[in-house]
């Protein structure tokens, strides 16, 4: 089983992406979101970025991380630095929404870590109109 | 050779500069990103404050371990993850050592340099803090290598940190939410690079006793 982390900015945009995203799956797929400061502000918490990762890692086969502007990445590489660069977790170069969106589909039909990065990572290309 | 005290004088100095200069460098971030750097950066150094006072750490390398962590969980915005690389690399080069020499020193932040660039992958010109970093760290290292000690060249690494700050000014950013302006943020002081500046400023005034 894979697992999902979003990263935002705004505490908002985390807590209302990954209610979109339970709802569309259907398998066996853990979703979570980390959003906001400590105080609940624009932001990230960086240490708990980390902890949510580690804790996802013991408990599934896989992490896939989005996130969405500037320090939301940082915090996801300074995770994975400090981690070691672990195997089984990989940042999808792509849009938060969609690409969450869409790796938590992928992820819920049972796909390899290395296919829904693949497949969150299209969306960047995808026509909407 | 510095011991733990230097350490925690060296935080102490910086959170008092982050402290003192909260408004403008949130002024600075205002102009050009989202206008939090000051008061996340204040926030960040008390919280170590904080974690150095309910955990007393003994070995420089554990203080700045601590640091780091305390930056990575209250400063939120991008600093977060870039200055807590920075301690996190130093406690990482100090390792257990009690006592921490030049040499130790140039080689600590040196690794730190090689951290920001990592993660936020700017190279020198991009108007962000490793336009102080990477001069400053040369400079460092090229002296210390040549014989020289740290409180002899203090004063010139705090002048070059302060030159190198204000030649952000007209640099065009390329990394960051500064990016998102393109060519408006030309003509504003980098915060990122101010903040670095206070960083060397405070490390020389522990250490070189300026």
């Amino acid at each position: 089983m894979l697992s999902i982390l979003i990263l935002s900015h705004s505490p908002d945009i985390a807590r209302g992406l990954k209610e979109m995203c339970l709802q569309m799956i259907s398998g066996d797929v853990t979703i979570e979101a980390v959003g906001g400061t400590k105080e609940g502000n624009l932001g990230i918490d960086a240490e708990l970025v980390l902890n949510k990762l580690q804790e996802l890692m013991a408990n599934s086969d896989g992490v896939v991380v989005l996130g969405d502007i500037g320090s939301t990445i940082l915090a996801a590489k300074n995770a994975l630095n400090m981690l070691g660069f672990p195997a089984n977790v990989c940042i999808a170069d792509a849009p938060l929404v969609e690409g969450a969106v869409v790796a938590s589909v992928e992820a819920s039909l049972g796909s390899p870590l290395q296919e829904v990065v693949k497949k969150a990572e299209e969306v960047k290309s995808l026509n909407k109109l | 050779m510095y011991d733990a005290n230097y350490f925690r004088r060296f935080i102490e100095i910086f959170a008092k500069y982050l402290e003192e200069n909260k408004e403008y460098l949130t002024r600075l971030d205002a102009a050009i990103g989202d206008g939090d750097h000051g008061i996340n950066m204040d926030r960040g150094a008390k919280a170590a404050l904080d974690r150095l006072s309910s955990t007393n750490p003994k070995t420089p390398g554990e203080i700045m371990r601590t640091v780091g962590m305390a930056l990575l969980s209250s400063v939120g915005g991008a600093a977060g993850p870039l200055y807590g690389t920075i301690f996190m690399r130093m406690s990482l080069a100090f390792g257990n050592r009690d006592k921490i020499d030049d040499k130790n020193l140039a080689t600590a932040l040196e690794q730190a340099l090689l951290g920001i660039k990592g993660l936020g992958k700017a190279e020198v010109g991009d108007k962000t803090m490793v336009d102080v970093w990477e001069p400053v760290v040369n400079f460092l290292k090229e002296n210390i290598e040549n014989g020289r000690t740290l409180p002899e060249i203090c004063e010139e690494v705090v002048a070059l940190a302060e030159e190198r700050m204000k030649a952000t000014i007209p640099l065009q950013a390329r990394k960051g939410r500064a990016s998102y302006l393109g060519e408006r943020s030309i003509g504003h002081q980098d915060p990122g690079a101010t903040s670095s500046y206070y960083f060397f400023r405070s490390l020389c005034e522990a250490i070189g006793g300026r």
